[in-house]
């Protein structure tokens, strides 16, 4: 990828130095991952060894099984929220687990939850808080008719996912600035977003599978902006390549902490961390 | 008007999110070792749903022969420059090698040399036969007793007061039905973000990603929603695609990965 950036690209992977068993077993291996490019290879009559793959990065994703975002969990897997679990890609601060990491968090949370359950199981809800239940679940359920029924939508579904891409893409160190930003395009980012969340709290959908579209673009906005929140307060470049902080292109001893986010009154308020040493971790001040 | 959304409440022990790797195995986990209820709400099918649908092909977190659960913590540590969680990472690792083996059990093929001994990839990895992961996982989590799947059901809210979960709401994308779930706990395991930054591909070809197109960050947005503390999201995931050129009808095509 830093080759392409410095503009030696494009870059290939060589496998024409390959034997014609090896390509057999790259054929099978991409059977098992990704079907599809074993038949390209296939339809197309050259095998891997007959002609250098070309390789390009993607677009940026954000993967607690690969790097360390998600959510903020203690050693069982419990979030700052009681009783919630998070695990596998979704949970943070363990990069690199992969498919094992994956079940081996689901086990992990799943052994919390049933000593958690069967020590305080008959805890029963007082009148409270069954009443605030149900005033939420009646807030969303009018969300859900309101954009069923909305008849007035300026922009599609599709449109608003389009644009909040391209913002990304352009001013949140997406492939077109090769995954590289400033504090100015960050703020501009955010902006922006935020006028595509007033848009999309006028989309519509006229049935179900279109309801799920429009949540598939709440979602990712919400998202969108805590990465980019994010993204402004690591004043610092600490993985290089794939993460260069135009203004701040060096690694920063203060920043060797954890930034993690918290939303209060609507607004992210970020928190520095720091690093745990300990075997054990437990949320102390939530 | 439409039609009224009609709803239907559910109360069980627990509720898990996402019925991928992590939700079904931790289902598996609570049949295995209790008595409590557990439903699972996914927005597809957990037969072939989130990142396994199409397969893998090698366990890339493995403890290799001659290496230990800590060697894997140091790598990783070093790999993100510091910024992880050692507690985290060592308390996977420790599992890593024994839930490889229960998915054996369950009829995953580990490639085996000719001593019997798994083939390893580098330091850290073995090979699979992974095409069929998922649809093992599934068939594991419908025979398992006290599980119940809702496929087809996309959550969006998390039911939160006081800081504790009660449960969640989403809808049937197939009827015109809302799902009202409280439970004593919940496990979000609705997988990454795919789809926030402009994909490689253009037009028809736009959904041809690396990451699944349909885990869109659902867990992350809704925990965000209810006040659950984040971290890292500046750390984001990139990858090194095969890029194809066709001649028609997309100017070009590519398809996944070699993950790091
Ligand atoms: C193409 C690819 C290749 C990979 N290759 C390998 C490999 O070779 N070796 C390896 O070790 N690892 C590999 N990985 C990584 C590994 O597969 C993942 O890290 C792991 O499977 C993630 O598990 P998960 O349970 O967190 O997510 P997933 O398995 O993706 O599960 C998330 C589930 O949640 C569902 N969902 C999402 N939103 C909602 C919602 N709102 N409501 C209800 N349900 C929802 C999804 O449909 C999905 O079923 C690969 C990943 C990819 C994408
Ligand atoms: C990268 C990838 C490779 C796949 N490879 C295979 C394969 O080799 N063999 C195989 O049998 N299946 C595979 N699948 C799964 C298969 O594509 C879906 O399970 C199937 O299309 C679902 O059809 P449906 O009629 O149930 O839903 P549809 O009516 O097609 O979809 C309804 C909506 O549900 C959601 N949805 C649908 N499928 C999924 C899903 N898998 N995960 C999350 N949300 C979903 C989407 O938002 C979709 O718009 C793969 C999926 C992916 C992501």
């Amino acid at each position: 990828m830093k080759e392409n950036q410095l503009g030696n690209g494009p870059c290939y992977l060589r496998t024409t130095s390959m034997t014609a068993e090896q390509d057999e077993d790259l054929l099978k291996a991409y059977l098992n991952m990704a079907p599809s490019q074993t038949l390209k290879w296939l339809e197309s009559g050259k095998m891997p060894s007959e002609q250098d793959v070309e390789i390009q990065g993607t677009e940026p994703y954000i993967v607690g099984g690969h790097t360390a975002s998600g959510y903020w969990v203690n050693t069982n897997r419990e979030t700052t929220i009681r009783r919630l679990y998070a695990a596998g890609d979704v949970a943070g601060g363990c990069p690199q687990k992969y498919v094992t990491g994956a079940l081996a968090e689901g086990e992990i949370a799943a052994l919390d939850i049933i000593r958690t359950l069967e020590s305080e199981r008959s805890d029963s809800t007082v009148e409270e808080t069954e009443s605030l239940l149900d005033e939420q679940t009646a807030q969303i359920l009018h969300t859900y008719e309101n954009i069923r029924n909305e008849d007035h939508a300026a922009f599609s579904i599709e449109e608003l996912e389009e644009a909040m891409q391209k913002v990304m893409d352009e001013y949140a160190g997406g492939i077109a600035c090769n995954y590289q930003f400033n504090e100015r395009q960050l703020k501009l980012a955010d902006e922006k977003i935020d006028q595509l969340i007033r848009l999309s709290e006028q989309i519509a959908a006229s049935d179900m599978h279109e309801l799920l579209f429009a949540y598939e673009l709440k979602e990712r906005l919400v998202v969108c902006k805590s990465v980019i929140a994010h993204l402004r307060s690591r004043k610092e470049t600490r993985w290089h390549s794939f993460n260069e902080n135009l203004d701040y292109p060096d690694t920063d001893d203060t920043y060797f902490k954890y930034l993690n986010s918290k939303r209060i009154d609507g607004e992210l308020q970020m928190i520095l961390r720091d690093i745990v040493e300990e075997a054990s971790y437990e949320h102390t001040d939530q | 008007m439409r039609d009224k959304l009609q709803v239907k409440r559910i109360d069980t022990d627990v509720l898990i999110i996402g019925g991928g790797t992590a939700g079904c195995y931790a289902a598996l986990t609570i049949s295995r070792n209790s008595n409590l209820s557990v439903w699972i709400a996914e927005k597809a099918n957990i037969r072939r749903s989130g990142c396994l649908a199409a397969g893998v092909n090698a366990i890339n977190a493995y403890i290799t022969k001659g290496r230990v659960p800590q060697d894997y913590v140091d790598y990783a540590t070093k790999d993100a420059a510091g910024i992880v969680r050692r507690d985290l990472l060592l308390t996977a690792a420790e599992r890593f090698n024994e839930v490889t083996a229960d998915m054996e059990r369950l009829g995953l093929v580990i490639l085996k040399d000719e001593n019997g001994d798994d083939v390893t990839r580098g330091n850290r990895n073995i090979k699979i036969n992974g095409e069929n992961f998922k649809p093992i996982l599934a068939r594991a989590v419908t025979e398992a007793e006290r599980i119940s799947v809702l496929n087809h059901v996309n959550i969006t809210d998390l039911l939160v007061v006081d800081n504790r979960v009660y449960g969640a709401v989403g809808f049937s994308i197939r009827e015109e039905t809302v799902y009202e779930i409280h439970a004593g706990a919940v496990l979000v395991a609705t997988g990454g973000a795919a789809g926030l930054y402009k994909p490689n591909n253009p037009g028809f070809s736009r959904h041809k990603m690396w990451y699944p197109p349909f885990n869109t960050g659902a867990g992350y947005a809704m925990g965000i929603q209810a006040g659950a503390e984040m971290t890292t999201f500046e750390m984001r995931s990139l990858h090194c695609a095969v890029r194809i050129r066709l001649h028609r009808p997309e100017p070009s095509r590519r398809e996944s990965v070699q993950s790091r």
